[in-house]
């Protein structure tokens, strides 16, 4: 957690909550890089990939998101954007082959996968529901590949999570009261993949990321502006816990070398959110009931294809497109993440500046059809509001890569 | 190093053109005022419709009162200036106030300041006395407001001339605030006013204020209760006469069952039962003639005296040797207690034959689709159920509820906000007759209950 609270990682984009690829090559391809191994970015998209590294390199960057949405409730018919601050997810990524053949490869992966942060203004209709609902998290992911044989090689890591949340909303049964939610807390996971070649032209890999529980027990909840004969109910500050669930990750992708300069990757993604049912937050001591927040998610699956094509021989442009599936099911639609499938673009250029320093830049921007949220008066654990979202997305990422 | 800077500024380029945000220009919200003309709507109907909460009218509950809420929507709709005949910002009438709370966290009630001095008691020295507020006159007297609720008119009162004129002062054939609106010395009968308004909708509200009289004394007063034609005959004569006005649209409101409102709610066995009592049927009260004797399992305890039950302390709040109602010593007052045969009674005015909910719908009925009649009973039901609406939780608790105010039968702000959802709900409903959609409001937006 010390980590977390040195890099502002934070972001918010399709698929549930995971952010955009953390690799700017990788996103200029729509995210298609499950059977590439340009970079260390391997070790974290399929540590399999990583022991067919050439060299020694390091990798880091930004990730740049900014979420449009906008809502139309069905009771009021009122109009309500968004508050879309531009939100950045810096990552690191370095690898070193142990031998001289290059064969055992050991990596470290640093990034936030899963983030999102929404806002929305203060005095909305949703405001007992939920203000601002952020969540962040850091993985630091030693990793350590092994090529088999030339055409072959599997590798594996081990993933160090921290992640924070945070809940702000009106404590609406009063005027002027407020309630916030902070917690943070850690879990564990592994991630491991494998490579194969076919001949020079054709790769494929497999990857696979376990889920990861981050349970929160120190959770703080405060309760502001409560009227003095009420605090029995809402005391001023009192502990909570609660777990996340950071969803598995099964993909599977082909990689082809059409002719020397037109490379296309294809990546099918199936992404484990079922995991996640619902958000329990318990205060402790039992000072107030149990809230259960219902997700429900249902696992969810990406499609995507991208295309790097080597216009100069120091200037190679990319385009991917992609389809992301949300795990969020038409009647848990909250407004703290009003997902929606997403179809994508996106558009990519790599820059061999010198023999050792690549410069990469990639931008991406998302559509998502309409969503309509119902809400139940009868039901109290799903926190929705009704009506209809719309979502949009854009987003960039710049990277240098040093090669050794 | 030659860095390919056009190429990186077209992807920017590329980045910009796309930053628009996502919007709902392509659909226009769902509203329409359908067949209904919204240019003059007039709300007829008692206390409730006047505002009054807490037993008190004052500004606030004339603001917040469900027609003045109703017709901020129909604005969105074309729908006309809505005029109340508005009190001072620091006028009332009484009325109850919280106190505070006994250690239970129940809620204690006091008496709010009246600040109209002159008034005129009715019947003094009775147990029954009513006092008739000097309100000065409405600054725009003649004009005739929208909002023609008027508190403590009764059914029987809408036909008498002279209502509203000073004369009448001190008999039961006048009423102070219908005065307030009437210009000087006017005789003019409240059905007179009503057309004189010329409404394209209006919505009528009528019965709960001719039966509180009775409720709130615990049958003591108002009694004996107004049989079933008493308030079917007027009110069926006022539906007919609306009815009779050309191309005049509009709804009637039913009622609820009495005991479906917080005020009768609390049953003596539930009491007993919550305080933990082996005899969970009887509480002791002292009767009309002076006898104290046991309550029986279904009577009821009017909702100002269930927090007083069990302390030290008599129905006034003096201290006692005795616990309120739980010994013959520090019995219940005759007016704390409704009998469950009363509230029999009550439910058969409401809603049996020949009450007013079954009046009001057969003239709807017969109204060749110009008027509706919307059934509230739902809506009550599920108060008392609890509503979670936007985040907020709602039930029938009187203080910390959100909706009733501590008289148990009132709405605070945001309980006639989800009223008027439900009158536009219901509207919407019967859209065959209207094809109304009116925009809902923002429930969570109006002040909550005050607390300490």
């Amino acid at each position: 957690m010390a980590l977390l609270a040195v890099l502002p990682l934070s972001g918010a984009v399709a698929g549930g909550f995971q952010t955009l690829p953390a690799s700017a090559p990788v996103l200029g391809l729509g995210g298609a890089a499950t059977a590439m191994s340009r970079d260390a970015s391997a070790a974290w998209f399929n540590p399999g990939a990583l022991g067919m590294l050439d060299s020694a390199n390091v990798s880091f960057g930004l990730t740049g998101m900014r979420v449009g949405r906008i809502f139309r409730s069905a009771t009021t018919q009122q109009n309500t954007t968004a508050d879309a601050g531009f939100i950045a997810s810096p990552y690191l990524y370095a690898a070193l082959p142990l031998d001289s053949a290059k064969r055992l490869v050991v990596a470290l992966a640093v990034n936030s996968p899963f983030a999102y942060d929404t806002q929305w203004p203060k005095d909305w209709e949703g405001r007992a529901l939920l203000q601002r609902n952020r969540v962040r998290s850091l993985y630091v992911q030693p990793t350590v590949a092994y090529r088999i044989s030339d055409r072959f090689s599997i590798g594996g890591g081990v993933m160090l999570v921290g992640a924070d949340y945070l809940l702000e909303r009106s404590a609406g049964e009063f005027d002027n009261a407020s309630a916030k939610y902070d917690a943070s807390g850690n879990g564990i996971g592994w991630n491991v993949g494998i490579k194969g070649r076919s001949g020079d032209a054709i790769s494929f890999g497999i990857s696979y990321r376990s889920a990861v529980k981050v349970e929160m027990s120190n959770g703080t909840a405060t309760f502001s502006g409560i009227p003095s004969s009420q605090t029995f109910r809402y005391p001023a500050s009192t502990g909570f816990g609660t777990t996340l669930h950071m969803p598995s990750q099964l993909a599977a992708g082909i990689s082809i070398m059409v002719s020397e300069k037109l490379m296309l990757n294809f990546t099918f993604e199936l992404t484990g959110w079922s995991d996640y049912d619902s958000l329990v937050v318990r205060y402790d001591n039992d000072v107030r009931p149990a809230e259960r927040a219902g997700r429900k998610y249902q696992d969810a699956m990406a499609f995507r294809v991208g295309a790097e094509y080597q216009l100069k021989p120091s200037l190679a442009v990319r385009a991917g497109i992609y389809y992301d599936e949300s795990p969020v099911r038409d009647q848990n639609i909250t407004p703290d993440f009003p997902d929606a499938n997403v179809f994508g673009g996106a558009v990519g250029l790599g820059y061999q500046a010198t023999r050792h320093i690549r410069l990469d830049a990639a931008y991406t921007y998302g559509l998502s059809a309409t969503r309509n949220a119902r809400a139940d008066a009868t039901q109290l654990t799903t926190p929705a509001i009704g009506g209809q979202y719309r979502n949009n997305q854009h987003g960039g990422a710049v990277n240098l890569s040093y090669f050794f | 190093m030659r860095v390919p800077v056009r190429y990186f500024l077209s992807l920017a380029a590329a980045a910009s053109l796309a930053g628009c945000e996502p919007d709902f220009s392509d659909e226009a919200p769902v509203q329409s005022a359908g067949s209904l003309d919204l240019s003059r709507y007039v709300a007829i109907g008692d206390d409730f419709t006047a505002g009054v909460a807490n037993r008190s009218l004052s500004r606030a509950g004339q603001e917040y009162s469900f027609p003045n809420l109703l017709a901020r929507q129909f604005r969105l709709l074309g729908g006309g200036e809505f005029v109340q005949p508005l009190l001072g910002p620091d006028e009332r009438t009484g009325g109850f106030v919280l106190t505070g709370f006994t250690g239970q966290n129940q809620a204690l009630l006091g008496m709010g300041p009246v600040t109209f001095l002159d008034s005129v008691r009715l019947n003094a020295g009775s147990p029954c006395s009513e006092l008739q507020y000097q309100f000065p006159r409405w600054s725009d007297a003649g004009r005739i407001p929208n909002n023609l609720g008027i508190p403590n008119l009764k059914l029987s009162q809408l036909n008498i001339a002279g209502l509203g004129n000073e004369v009448n002062q001190g008999t039961s054939g006048y009423n102070a605030f219908y005065e307030r609106i009437l210009p000087l010395n006017s005789d003019r009968t409240y059905f007179s006013l009503i057309r004189a308004a010329r409404p394209t909708f209006v919505t009528v509200s009528f019965g709960m204020g001719d039966l509180m009289t009775f409720i709130q004394s615990g049958g003591s007063c108002g009694s004996p209760l107004p049989s079933g034609s008493t308030l079917t005959a007027p009110l069926g004569r006022l539906a007919d006469s609306l009815i009779a006005i050309p191309s005049l649209r509009g709804a009637f409101l039913g009622l609820p069952f009495a005991s479906n409102l917080p005020l009768l709610s609390t049953t003596i066995s539930s009491l007993n039962k919550k305080l933990g009592r082996t005899d969970t049927t009887s509480m002791f009260v002292l009767n009309s003639t002076g006898a104290v004797t046991r309550t029986v399992y279904n009577d009821v305890i009017l909702l100002p005296m269930v927090s007083r039950i069990g302390r030290m302390e008599n129905a006034t709040g003096q201290p006692a040797t005795a616990p309120f109602g739980l010994d013959p010593a520090n019995p219940l007052r005759d007016q704390d207690v409704v009998s469950d045969r009363n509230i029999s009674d009550l439910n058969g005015r409401i809603n049996a034959n020949n009450s007013i909910n079954t009046v009001l719908k057969q003239k709807a009925a017969a109204s060749g689709g110009r008027f509706i009649y919307l059934d509230l009973g739902t809506f009550y039901l599920n108060l008392a159920k609890g509503a979670y609406i936007n985040g907020v939780s709602y039930n029938s608790d009187p203080v910390t509820g959100g909706v009733y105010n501590y008289d148990g039968y009132t709405f605070s702000p945001r309980g006639n906000a989800l009223l008027a959802n439900a009158i536009i709900d219901l509207l919407a409903d019967s859209d065959k007759s209207f094809g109304v959609k009116v925009p809902l409001l923002d429930v969570n937006q109006f002040p909550a209950t005050p607390l300490p």
